[in-house]
């Protein structure tokens, strides 16, 4: 029991000698701490001051964690442990080292769910920014999707998960999932993320929604404010492109072909993109019709869409097969009778089309309501 | 002092003990036998001289050390008819012990492997098995000799003689012989048929095995010889059970639990010791349930090739389940195939898996184009076997009937030209499929020939439009309701933040 004691007060005493006043003063703060057992004052304190300046430094933060921290580790809360370690980690140059650390540490914090799924977040992180090891990242990806998907509200760790699994499906290429798990980040912690990365952030979730399978759901992004950053720069015209996708605007996909195409992913897929805004366009030619004009001909659909009226039934046909209408098609009189789209996120235009579509039919059912008051002094009388 | 033998439900009193008469005589006859090939019958009736005593005397020990004697002085005389001659013999003398034969038994079973040529060997194999016959403490032994002798008779060429041989055999309600030797004899059984092309009665034997023996996973090896056997007995009459098979095969052999069969010939008694036994520890692992499937689910490591293999399996289950005709049970084992995270080892497979599940048309060029070369390579698909020309043309109807129950999802009616044009086949054909599959009531279609339309819709009755709209209306009316609360909870905590601002 006194082998340990003098450690940490000779830790303590050499750290106070220190030339720097200011750490001084700091590092007698925390010994005032230690003294009298306050973990959770000492846990808060240490969270911002490992971060101080002149501790960034292997040597330092280890001999911080093994003469100081480690004495009292299992008594503080397992969270904010975790975030002390963050910077010790970070810190770490022989990053398979700073994963074994971390696997160490999850003995220690196992009783503290949240404090685990962090832990593993960081060794995602070194996985996938230093050891270009892809195999481990997506490991620790699906072991987390499941659990963080099953807790019941949203901790600060969700936010940090998405961010990591967004980079990693960016850097493999998958589009759909980066735009889901880039939206769920925003969703997520967005006042935490640095404002100078927001535009080019804003341009690769812009890529991700239009490269993306299965993506139809453009209005979320657009409604976003991180899509705001892109006025002013070069990449404003990717806005407006997001906008006409969103309203299956093909006149003007087409009109700003120059500019898009400079960009090779969005060129070499040119074919895909063509295919996702008349998908677009034929949601939009759905959301817009009245409930009394369900039928849409074939000819209607080959000029909104400039497809050739051969391939206007397989357009139809993909739509059916995504669920993003329901319908049947006639083939024989040439039209398609639907009966539902997909529910998206709108813009304002979009609701305010839909709110008229309620008025019309409020006027609908009251006419309706006024005629049979009209026919029910018939009826009451025979 | 008295002792009580319990010799097949009898209570039998031993009366002499000749023990010691055993242990002066045996030596004696088995020298003079040796010493003098002509003094072989004398030795011999020394010895049944002793035999009758103890057999009478009801001395189960020594009688059985008679017995055994006896035929260990005609193995080592070489005199293979006086073994048979005696063996029938002795079995039939009245009161004769049970013990006593089954070690004789035993005995001369030990000597199959070691007769001078194959007509001596099958004549002992006869008379052993003629012995044994009705007999249930010899069971086993006539069981083993059976084989012996179905496996002979295979050697020479007559596997009709070979499987009727094997399948008198009922090891299926031998009680005291191992699960493990049983499985083993049924499996040669389903072989034997199989080899004679008599599908019937292998899909009987093969019923008699009862799955969950294979969860086991000591039987691993088992395992994969009775799949093997189903895939050939399947794979021209089921695809879905093909598929089923493949499946089970491409599932890793787990690590070894500390349980380990033991074998052992237990008597009835011990029979039931072992019953209790097990009904022990089946109350220990309800208990130690969780520990067990964390150490079931333990996967042991596999090399390269092993991977390789099993991924291979993994594929043919894949392709079976797709040349598997459409119901629900297909259907069901597409979506859980598709789950399965080996697939992305083999991405060709995988995308065929998602084409053949998703709701849109398959162009046949296309996929040729994509896919010709892939399953060309594979064994399924060789032109030169019977198999795969059947696998070929079966893909082609599968890409067919899926294309047709697409476009009847889709399609309240469309000319059958259009429906040639999609499916690019002549329209003869065309009306062919769709007969066919109307037939099996996966699509329900009227044509007009005249017109040359097809009527995909069924005619809807007044009540089911009423009660449809009536649905629509109601998840409607709940929709727009729900708008309006989630717009007042806004309002309200709108008109609260404003409050506290000021």
């Amino acid at each position: 029991m006194s082998n340990p004691q003098p450690n940490v007060t000779a830790y303590l005493a050499t750290q106070k000698k220190t030339t720097n006043k200011e750490l001084a003063a700091e590092w007698t703060l925390i010994e005032e701490l230690y003294n009298e057992k306050l973990w959770n004052e000492l846990t808060i304190k240490l969270v911002t001051f490992v971060r101080h300046e002149s501790l960034q430094d292997e040597t330092a933060l280890l001999q911080l964690y093994q003469n100081f921290l480690s004495t009292f580790e299992t008594k503080i809360n397992p969270y904010g442990l975790i975030q002390i370690l963050e910077v010790v980690v970070d810190n770490i140059g022989d990053k398979k080292e700073a994963i074994e650390f971390l696997e160490k540490m999850k003995d220690k914090v196992k009783i503290c769910d949240e404090a685990v799924w962090y832990l593993q977040v960081m060794q995602g992180n070194l996985y996938l920014s230093n050891l270009n090891d892809l195999n481990a990242t997506k490991k620790i990806i699906e072991e987390l999707r499941d659990v963080l998907e099953e807790a019941g509200n949203v901790t600060p760790v969700h936010g940090k998960y998405y961010m990591l699994a967004s980079q990693y499906y960016r850097r493999v290429g998958k589009h759909s999932d980066y735009y889901r798990c880039g939206l769920q980040f925003l969703g997520c912690s967005m006042d935490e993320y640095p404002r100078d990365q927001w535009a080019q952030q804003a341009f690769f979730l812009g890529l991700a929604a239009l490269l993306g399978d299965g993506v139809y759901n453009i209005g979320e992004l657009l409604a976003h404010p991180i899509l705001e950053s892109l006025k002013g720069t070069e990449n404003e015209w990717l806005m407006e492109l997001l906008k006409a996708f969103n309203t299956g605007d093909i006149n003007k996909f087409n009109d700003m072909k120059k500019i898009w195409s400079k960009i090779p992913d969005l060129a070499a897929q040119e074919v895909k993109l063509r295919q996702k805004i008349s998908l677009l366009c034929l949601m939009e030619m759905t959301f817009k019709r009245s409930a009394i004009e369900r039928a849409i001909s074939f000819t209607d659909i080959a000029q909104e869409t400039k497809l050739p009226a051969k391939e206007v039934e397989l357009l139809i046909m993909k739509a059916l097969a995504l669920d993003l209408v329901r319908g049947e098609i006639d083939q024989v009189a040439g039209v398609v009778n639907m009966s539902w789209v997909q529910p998206r996120v709108l813009n304002r235009s979009q609701i305010v089309g839909m709110a008229s579509t309620l008025d019309t039919w409020m006027g609908a059912i009251t006419n309706m309501e006024k005629l049979m008051e009209n026919r029910a002094a018939e009826i009451l009388t025979n | 002092m008295d002792t009580y033998l319990f010799d097949g439900g009898r209570i039998t009193k031993m009366e002499v003990d000749y023990e010691p008469a055993c242990n002066e005589k045996i030596p004696l006859a088995k020298e003079l036998a040796k010493k003098n090939p002509d003094a072989f019958h004398e030795a011999i009736e020394m010895m049944l001289q002793l035999e009758k005593q103890t057999r009478l005397g009801a001395d189960m020990v020594s009688c059985s050390r008679v017995l055994v004697a006896i035929c260990q002085i005609c193995f080592d005389a070489s005199n293979w008819n006086a073994l048979n001659e005696y063996v029938s013999l002795l079995v039939r003398r009245r009161s004769q012990l049970k013990q006593a034969v089954v070690k004789m038994i035993q005995e001369c079973v030990t000597y199959v492997d070691k007769t001078p040529d194959k007509e001596t060997k099958l004549k002992l194999i006869d008379t052993l098995r003629s012995v044994t016959e009705g007999k249930i403490y010899v069971e086993i032994e006539r069981a083993r000799l059976t084989k012996i002798l179905a496996d002979i008779k295979e050697a020479d060429g007559d596997v009709a003689g070979a499987a009727t041989v094997m399948e008198e055999l009922q090891v299926e309600t031998y009680g005291s012989m191992d699960k493990r030797e049983k499985v083993e004899l049924i499996l040669e059984q389903m072989r034997l048929c199989l080899l004679k092309e008599d599908y019937v009665s292998t899909q009987i034997i093969a019923k008699k095995i009862s799955i969950k023996f294979f969860d086991d996973p000591a039987q691993h090896d088992l395992k994969l010889k009775f799949y093997y056997l189903m895939i050939q007995l399947n794979r021209d009459t089921s695809f879905l059970n093909t598929s089923r098979h493949y499946q089970a095969i491409a599932e890793p052999p787990r690590k070894k639990t500390g349980l380990t069969p033991v074998d052992s010939a237990a008597s009835t008694d011990e029979q039931k010791k072992k019953d209790d036994d097990k009904k022990k520890k089946e109350e220990d692992d309800k208990d130690k349930k969780p520990e067990v499937a964390t150490e079931a689910e333990v996967e042991i490591e596999l090399t390269e090739e092993q991977k390789k293999e099993l991924t291979e399996k993994l594929v043919c289950a894949v392709l079976y389940c797709v040349l598997a005709p459409f119901d629900n049970e297909q259907s069901d084992m597409m979506a859980h195939l598709s789950k399965n995270k080996k697939l992305e080892e083999v991405p060709a497979y995988k995308e065929i898996l998602r084409l053949f599940m998703s709701k849109e048309l398959i162009n046949f060029d296309t996929f040729n184009a994509d896919f010709g070369l892939v399953l060309a390579e594979n064994e399924m698909f060789k032109d030169s076997t019977k198999h795969g020309k059947k696998c070929i043309t079966e893909l082609k109807d599968r890409l067919i009937e899926h294309n047709i129950r697409i476009i009847a999802m889709y399609y309240s009616r469309l000319h059958l030209a259009r429906m040639s044009e999609l499916l690019n086949l002549p329209t003869s054909r065309c009306e062919e499929y769709l007969s066919k599959l109307a037939n099996t009531d996966t699509i329900r279609v009227k044509i007009d020939r005249p017109a040359g339309i097809i009527y995909f819709t069924q005619k809807k009755s007044a009540s089911d439009i009423l009660n449809n709209w009536a649905t629509d209306v109601n998840q409607l009316m709940s929709l727009v309701n729900k708008t309006c609360h989630l717009i007042n909870k806004e309002e309200c905590v709108y008109s609260v933040m404003c409050a506290v601002e000021d």
